[in-house]
């Protein structure tokens, strides 16, 4: 295990999309939100990603000069098309232009078509409550998620990030796939030798299934709920929700599938759904974040079951580790470390992670 | 079991309301919404809740002759004021609303306080279908009895989301579900056939799994948990989701938080629950309306076409049991249990109403 300052991985990322000619613009977008989120403790959704980027970048998978541009636009609405950007800078305009809605409006919805991979969703959201608003966010990407009574993926991990501002606390802070589990949760039971817990995967019969390495094989995830006397049906219809957001909604893939060849797996037509809501406008200005203090303080007093875990709301993992991360570094694998080199190598810039 | 047609548990329910004094152009919207929950299969939502209004009614929890008022208005969105009446013509007039801002803004929502139970989300969230739009309706509820995750007290109820979208040949996409793991109505249905509680259904006074249905059921307040059931399966999932429904119903609302007043946590006089409901035009975002539609189709049949796990059970897609049941019941009515169909009897008794639904 590596640790690095989260300036040394922003200079890293920088000059590898820089290497590769994305606008400087872009590349500081895109390198902000990925650092974020590593520092958020989301290590899947930060530089873990870098690789993946590589090789969509290597296959000419992604448009490093996109036009970015909003194709229609009303006061509450937007539509923007990614011109297959890497999804982040794509996304913060979006955001951004959805934020601007409803400060203006009440409500801003800014959907994007033709993207990539945008990292976390919670990004985004959080955007959105540090101005004072509430945010949504959603992405849909490549099948991985088995229908309930099915035997083979149909949808995305789709996740789906919500945040609301509060007065004293932290905004409510909420961004979960809509599986039962991340994928990197099999690839973490596999490396460590574990079984997974019945309810996380299915095999090839849609049959829950505990063998980790088989699970990371065969990429079956369930939807969130694991199975159907526990619920699975409407982690199922949650990720068909995104998916009617992200895709139908924006005319991207369906399930990020490529229609010309049917291949799946990749992330390169995928849609990006936001959703910024002004709480000001519709109560007397503070009541509402005052409440959502109320809220809060209400849940961390909840009697734990364990006196030693106390009752959490949702964001406040997320925080902690933004606070540890901002001190004591941002932790890699050797891995993964091994592999940002490889990058490094490809872009033909230094590897900086090594100093 | 009885089998009762749709005009007459209309009739019956309109007796009562009328019975009760409630204003004529509410108790049709009223009517209307509640069979619809039950011609959908939806029994926990429909006619099944008329014994509880009743209860509410003869608690003074519920205002038979609320004036229901739009408080404010923007836009893209009102807020309206339900005045402790029951949830269904509010959340009409809600639904509405949203959807004419919609017509004009190409979004549109609408936040109502002060309100009651409202019956099923999904009637709402289709009424935006019916005019091409996406509906989302998410609603409050009015009893502690989902526990968080870590937690072994109750802290919010069921918390139901609902969203819909318009198809072209097919059926619409009509998602409604509560955030809780099961409802309470399959907890009964357990303990009635003797059968242990799986895992992850519902949790004792110690915040551990409780397998006992006739324990789950009598327990006071109800222990259930978020979607997921356990934390390893996510439960802290369906808590967040749970979490989200309440900041856009009641939050937003300014309405009570499981059944309290998130000032002084304790319970009112009235239920005081709040219900979001929000809009979307897919036309706008996708340039004209039929790419829509057509696309949803292509995403119906992707998951339609998912191979099974089982032959004979097919891959499903939300809203496929619901439409389902609408047509059959159309056609041969709608079932109600013995023990149902007496505490109607009660009901209407109770307030000199005809009782319309003898054999």
């Amino acid at each position: 295990m590596i640790v690095v300052t989260a300036d040394v991985l922003r200079r890293q990322l920088s000059s590898i999309f820089l290497a590769w000619g994305m606008s400087a613009e872009h590349a500081e977008t895109a390198v902000t939100v990925m650092v974020e989120t590593d520092l958020t403790g989301v290590d899947s959704h930060g530089v873990g990603m870098i690789p993946t980027y590589d090789r969509w970048f290597r296959e000419g998978k992604i448009n490093v000069r996109p036009d970015i541009r909003i194709v229609r636009e009303r006061k509450s609405v937007a539509m923007i098309d990614a011109d297959r950007s890497l999804g982040h800078a794509p996304s913060v305009k979006a955001m951004k232009l959805a934020i601007e809605k409803a400060k203006a409006s009440g409500i801003g919805v800014v959907a994007v078509a033709h993207s990539n991979h945008f990292g976390a969703a919670g990004y985004y959201t959080l955007m959105a409550a540090r101005e004072g608003v509430i945010g949504m966010s959603a992405t849909n990407a490549g099948p991985i998620l088995v229908p309930t009574f099915g035997r083979e993926p149909r949808l995305g991990t789709n996740p789906i990030s919500f945040a609301a501002p509060a007065k004293r606390n932290k905004p409510f802070w909420l961004d979960m796939a809509t599986t039962t589990v991340a994928f990197g949760k099999v690839n973490i039971a596999r490396r460590a030798g574990k079984p997974v817990p019945e309810g996380w995967a299915l095999g090839e019969d849609g049959r829950p299934m505990t063998d980790s390495q088989r699970a990371f094989e065969l990429r079956r995830l369930t939807p969130l709920g694991g199975t159907r006397e526990l619920g699975s049906h409407k982690g199922y219809g949650l990720g068909a929700m995104v998916e009617i957001l992200c895709s139908t909604l924006t005319g991207s893939w369906l399930a990020a599938v490529d229609p010309a060849t049917g291949k799946a797996g990749d992330q390169n037509d995928i849609g990006h759904f936001f959703l910024a809501l002004n709480p000001d406008l519709v109560r007397e200005e503070g009541e509402f974040a005052e409440d959502m203090d109320r809220l809060i303080d209400m849940l961390h007093e909840t009697p734990p079951a364990d006196p030693a875990q106390p009752v959490l709301v949702a964001g406040d993992p997320e925080y902690a580790s933004y606070e540890e991360r901002s001190k004591s570094g941002i932790p890699m694998t050797d891995t993964l470390f091994e592999e940002v080199r490889l990058v490094s190598q490809n872009a033909g810039v230094p590897f900086l992670l090594g100093n | 079991m009885i089998m009762v047609s749709p005009a007459t548990l209309k009739r019956q329910i309109a007796e009562v309301y009328r019975a009760w004094g409630m204003p004529e152009r509410h108790v049709n919207t009223t009517v209307e919404l509640m069979v619809e929950a039950d011609l959908r299969g939806i029994d926990s939502h429909g006619i099944g809740m008329l014994p509880q209004y009743e209860q509410y009614r003869r608690q003074g929890r519920l205002n038979v002759q609320p004036d229901i008022q739009v408080v404010k208005e923007g836009p893209t969105f009102v807020l309206i004021d339900a005045d402790h009446g029951l949830g269904h013509p509010p959340a009409e007039m809600a639904m509405r609303a949203a959807i004419e801002k919609c017509e004009d803004c190409g979004v549109g929502f609408a936040v109502v306080r002060n309100s009651n139970h409202y019956g099923a989300a999904g009637v709402y969230s289709t009424m935006a279908v019916e005019r091409g739009l996406i509906g989302l309706a998410v609603t409050g509820t009015s009893q502690r009895a989902v526990v968080p995750t870590f937690a072994r007290e109750p802290m919010f109820s069921t918390n139901p989301i609902a969203f819909a979208a318009p198809a072209g040949t097919h059926d619409p996409f009509s998602l409604d579900m509560a955030t809780s793991t099961v409802a309470v109505g399959k907890l009964q249905i357990a303990r009635r056939a003797e059968k242990p509680l799986p895992t992850g259904w519902a949790l004792n006074a110690a915040g551990e799994p409780e397998h006992d249905a006739a324990a789950a059921v009598a327990s006071v307040p109800k222990r259930m948990t978020p979607v997921g059931g356990t934390r390893a399966l996510g439960s802290h999932k369906g808590y967040g989701l749970a979490m989200m429904v309440e900041i856009l119903g009641s939050v937003l609302s300014g309405s009570y938080v499981g059944g309290r007043d998130l000032t002084t946590l304790e319970p009112g006089k009235y239920i005081n629950v709040g219900h979001f409901f929000l809009a979307l035009d897919p036309a706008f975002f996708r340039g004209e309306p039929a790419a829509f539609t057509a696309d949803m189709d292509r995403l119906i049949d992707w998951l339609h076409g998912t191979a099974p796990a089982e032959d004979g059970q097919p891959v499903l897609v939300a809203g496929d049991p619901e439409h389902a049941s609408r047509r059959l019941r159309m056609a041969e009515g709608i079932p109600m249990t013995d023990t149902l169909l007496e505490e109607v009897r009660q009901v209407a008794r109770g307030c000199n109403a005809p009782f319309l639904l003898e054999g």
